[in-house]
């Protein structure tokens, strides 16, 4: 005699919502900051950088709303499906008729009309939502060679699309997310570790690759300004070997401009200091040292720090403190494997993101396109992240054993 | 079921998230609190902005008011290439025409970049969003680039794009390419009086207000008024605005007019005569003040070009052994010491005079010394000065201001030669009353020649009337020293009786004759020295130095032409007194001379007094010997 299911009223995470509204109001003040100088004073107020953000909080917060209205087990089944669609899109993108570049030199983007439509955004998602499918098979299944192979190929397959376009910072967020799903779900140590070691020791050899070996050495194409970056994260100039004096200095010039970025948003985060120089008050941004194309979008955090200083920065650390830990608790509570990884998926697709941003802002991370979810100014971004965190609610909605 | 195992794991990865948290927390607060002065310090700094608005470069005038330096306004066109980033393409293809620059030249300049700021005491990086494209772009040309920028066509739908692209691309119209101010020196007469005035160039200079782009004058006028042509530049900061202050304007004691009858006449001459180079002098000899200061070869200075014997300032940079236009030097200083008198008789010794080894052009026999001067016989002048010994022949021509440099405001003047007493030779003394064994600049002998027609009284030359602001209001005067007098007054009317007698049909000087105005003068023909060896073989300096009229001077003219060749005639009464006459003459005309001659057929003279800003100053000093002109800036237009 099995015992009655034990029905529990719905729970609604309301510490992770709290701290989600919080992001969204510190991200619609900040936005409407960095937008202050770039956006001249005759625009209507619906064309208004921050008035965009809120609305797409409202969309984003409508589709989470969406999410959890169906079992996540039964969305599951369409998790498959889903992720071709990805994949088909990403492959679409690269088409030059339906990718769009938005005048710079990455194919990101699909044009909708009024919107533009980032796939790689909703990749991710759908590459969550397929690998914890496909992960949540038995334990035993998952330590045969083939299955931890074909896991390892839905992860390569969007990362290798995505690298494409190029766009390296998405790309690999795939990576940590995916080994995080494997690791959580049980694929045995040894697989992991040579995966580990394996990824590590290519990552090593492309850097080496990239610093030293001379350019028709290089095993792997990047973009002129992914490599000036990188070598930018490794402090290493421009120079080339063998370099006559001008095309020295013209290399060195080079490297001073790209250099100059990441060196003001440090200066803007550091000189926030505790406190902060108030709302709508920050010369870095104000005076276009942070450059006006990203302040609002990948820099929105240096703007948060120079105007809110510590305080707000470490607020703003906290807020998704809060919503991770909600996650992981999530994770551990989950009544199936499915449940599990799901949620495990989604904290880590999310610590990424705010680790790789923040990272970049302090020049602890190289500098790579990755938004900073909630905050950042872009459709896609908050979007997908609100149906990220849909999801989690609906993994504890719906959490009763079938 | 959810085994064991899967709980240890999500553990783990719950304590490398909150690890990840803390780390950062701890990055941000080592970066916000604990070095929060360096970065304070840094932001702080790159609030000091400062943006330099530059003078505009004063003025050259002539003495009416005639500009002949002047700068106007332009524009340097800058571009912001973090705005443009990625339609710089489209932008280096829509410019490249308009700014006559090429299409990869653009590109380069509109990559994203750094100005370096060189200043110390501050931080190497300024923006990124400054590149000057192109500097000193009319301003015509600039509003054609500013409406090729506002429709400029992105190639996209700009219904169909997002709106912050949509505002991007506005932006990049209103704001992508703009312009400062700056100012480029035109020269409107072209190459007139060129190597007076100089020219500049243009380059960054660091100031006190910062780098800035600006005009520097590399020679003549332009170089030795430098800091007073340049004005003050203004500033802006975050604390205020300070307005450009305009330079001061130069006013010439030339006349546009004057000078440009001058070059005009000696490049004529020139073109027949083929020579190295020619010089002109046109002065006034009671004040000093010069009208005309010409060279040939002239160049133009808007673009300077490398030709160097074209930039040579002739009348104060070319010292030239003078020849026979020296004996009225010479003679003169002997009538002021009574060791002779224009009636007495010298033997001319037909030809050749063994003791001081000294040739005549033409033999002679028994002459007085007004005919000595009037065939320009070198024996004869020569023994008669001989007379005055060579003390009092060295303090006169002292006196005339030989061997010594005039001290107009001109870099580069050259002070001639005349040597002690103690170092001449035997023959120095029989060399020296014929213009030998000295060396004088043309504008030392015109100005010998002006104390001359002046009654015997040295004027000190001047170029410079004075410096004016804006308003034209006088803000200094250029003080010269005293005239001296170096002649009696009645020595003076003697030489300049004879020197009328060089322009008579029997003198040298014949070819210098006017219809309307009796013209003193002497002519010259003077071997090239070539330094220590002796005379260039074939190479002469041919020249005519007079005045007129000739008994109450109102003009001073120096002719000079540096080894013309010699097929078209050398000599200064062949090549060089043909040329003073024709510019005597228009000279004469345009400042509405009163003639002392009335030929039988009635010239073209004028009806009235002419009531022009130089005759009514010289008829002031007419009555009696004033040394500097009053101020007259004022009238000036």
């Amino acid at each position: 005699m099995n015992p009655e299911p034990v029905k529990r009223p719905p729970r609604i995470e309301w510490l992770m919502w709290a701290a989600v509204l919080g992001l969204m109001i510190l991200g619609a003040l900040f936005v409407a900051s960095a937008t202050l100088s770039r956006e001249s004073a005759g625009l209507a107020w619906y064309q208004r950088g921050f008035v965009r953000q809120l609305f797409w909080y409202a969309l984003g917060g409508g589709l989470a709303v969406l999410v959890c209205l169906w079992d996540y087990r039964r969305l599951s089944r369409w998790a498959m499906p889903g992720y071709w669609l990805a994949v088909l899109l990403l492959v679409a993108v690269l088409v030059p008729g339906i990718g769009s570049t938005q005048g710079w030199g990455a194919r990101r983007w699909i044009d909708l009309g009024p919107v533009q439509f980032q796939p790689s955004e909703f990749a991710k998602l759908a590459f969550v939502l397929a690998l914890a499918g496909f992960l949540s098979r038995p334990a035993a299944e998952l330590a045969r060679p083939e299955n931890f192979f074909k896991a390892l190929g839905l992860c390569l397959l969007p990362f290798g699309l995505i690298l494409r376009e190029p766009d390296l910072g998405s790309a690999l967020v795939f990576l940590p997310v995916g080994l995080a799903m494997m690791y959580v779900a049980g694929v045995p140590g040894r697989y992991l570790a040579r995966l580990g070691m394996g990824a590590a020791g290519l990552g090593a050899l492309l850097v080496v690759d990239l610093l030293w070996a001379p350019a028709h050495w290089q095993l792997v194409k990047l973009e002129p300004y992914q490599q000036r970056r990188l070598l930018v994260y490794f402090g290493k100039d421009f120079v080339p070997p063998g370099a006559t004096g001008a095309e020295r200095a013209r290399a060195l010039q080079q490297y001073r401009d790209a250099v100059h970025n990441v060196e003001q948003a440090l200066i803007s985060v550091g000189s926030g200091g505790l406190t902060g120089k108030g709302w709508r008050r920050g010369t870095q941004n104000a005076l276009g040292y942070l450059p006006r194309a990203v302040a609002h979008n990948d820099f929105i955090f240096s703007v948060i720090a120079e105007e809110s200083g510590f305080v707000g920065s470490a607020g703003v650390l906290a807020l998704y403190a809060a919503i991770l830990f909600t996650g992981i608790q999530i994770a551990g509570r989950a009544r199936d494997r499915l449940g599990q990884l799901l949620a495990v998926g989604v904290v880590t697709l999310f610590f990424t993101h705010v680790f790789v941003n923040i990272g970049m802002n302090i020049r602890l991370m190289p500098v790579t396109g990755i938004p900073l979810p909630l905050l950042s100014y872009g459709g896609t971004s908050v979007v997908c992240s609100l149906v990220a965190l849909g999801l989690l609610q609906n993994l504890q909605l719906h959490r009763e054993t079938p | 079921m959810i085994p064991r195992v899967q709980y240890r794991r999500l553990l783990a990865l719950g304590l490398a998230v909150v690890l990840a948290h803390a780390g950062l927390l701890g990055w941000l607060f080592y970066r916000q609190v604990v070095q929060h002065g360096r970065f304070a310090a840094l932001a702080r700094e790159n609030m000091n902005f400062k943006r330099v608005h530059p003078a505009r470069r004063g003025n050259i005038l002539d003495r009416r008011g005639v500009v002949l330096a002047t700068s106007v306004p332009v524009k340097t066109v800058c571009a912001d290439p973090a705005l443009l980033a990625p339609y710089r393409g489209l932008v280096a293809r829509t410019l490249a025409p308009l700014l006559e620059l090429p299409e990869e030249v653009l590109l380069a300049r509109l990559e994203p970049r750094l100005m370096t700021r060189p200043a110390p005491g501050s931080n190497l990086v300024v923006t990124s969003r400054y590149a000057v494209l192109k500097h000193k772009v009319p301003l015509d040309r600039w509003q054609t680039i500013t409406q090729a920028i506002g429709q400029l066509n992105f190639g996209v739908d700009e219904k169909r794009v997002r709106s912050s692209e949509r505002e991007r691309l506005k932006g990049i119209r209103a704001r992508g390419i703009f312009a400062r101010d700056d100012y480029q020196r035109q020269y409107p007469n072209g190459s007139l009086a060129a190597q007076v005035l100089g020219f500049v160039t243009s380059g960054e200079s660091a100031k006190d207000e910062g780098p800035v782009f600006e005009d520097h004058g590399v020679m003549g006028l332009e170089e030795m008024f430098d800091d007073r042509l340049n004005g003050t530049h203004g500033w802006t900061t975050r604390f205020g605005h300070e307005p450009p202050k305009p330079g001061l304007d130069l006013v010439l004691t030339l006349d546009a007019s004057i000078q440009y009858i001058v070059e005009s006449e000696l490049a004529r001459a020139a073109e027949q005569c083929q020579p190295t180079g020619a010089v002109g002098v046109v002065l006034v000899p009671q004040t000093g003040e010069l009208l005309a200061l010409a060279s040939w070869p002239a160049f133009d200075p808007a673009r300077p070009g490398t030709n160097h014997a074209a930039f040579r300032n002739r009348a104060i940079m070319d010292q030239l052994e003078p020849g026979s236009t020296f004996k009225g030097v010479s003679l003169a200083l002997a009538l002021e010491h009574g060791v002779l008198s224009l009636e007495e008789t010298v033997d001319c010794e037909h030809g050749y005079w063994r003791e001081a080894r000294l040739r005549d052009a033409h033999p002679y026999g028994v002459l007085n010394f007004l005919q000595v001067i009037a065939k320009s016989s070198n024996i004869g002048a020569s023994k008669g000065v001989r007379r005055l010994g060579p003390e009092r022949l060295y303090q006169g021509l002292r006196d005339f201001g030989f061997g010594a440099p005039t001290l107009i405001p001109l870099r580069g003047e050259m002070p001639g030669v005349l040597h002690p007493p103690r170092a001449w030779d035997g023959l120095t003394i029989t060399r020296l009353p014929i213009g030998q064994s000295i060396s004088a600049t043309p504008l030392q002998m015109a100005l010998a020649y002006a104390a001359l027609a002046n009654g015997g009284v040295r004027v000190p030359p001047r170029l410079v009337s004075h410096l004016a602001d804006a308003s034209g209001a006088v803000v200094a005067h250029y003080p010269v020293e005293p005239p001296r007098r170096v002649v009696r007054e009645a020595v003076a009317a003697e030489m300049t009786r004879a020197l009328k007698a060089v322009v008579s049909p029997d003198g040298t000087g014949k070819r210098a004759r006017l219809d309307h105005y009796t013209v003193a003068g002497k002519t010259g023909t003077a071997q090239v020295s070539a330094g220590a060896t002796g005379y260039k073989p074939g190479k002469y300096y041919s020249s005519f130095v007079g005045y007129l009229p000739a008994d109450r001077p109102e003009v001073c003219i120096l002719v000079g032409f540096l080894e013309p060749s010699l097929r078209t005639g050398y000599e200064g009464g062949v090549l060089a007194a043909p040329v003073f006459a024709a510019i005597a003459h228009r000279v004469a005309a345009y400042l509405r001379i009163e003639p002392d001659l009335r030929p039988d057929e009635p010239g073209p003279t004028p009806e009235s007094p002419a009531d022009t800003l130089l005759t009514r100053s010289l008829a002031w000093q007419r009555g009696g010997l004033r040394p500097l002109p009053p101020p007259r800036a004022k009238a000036l237009p």
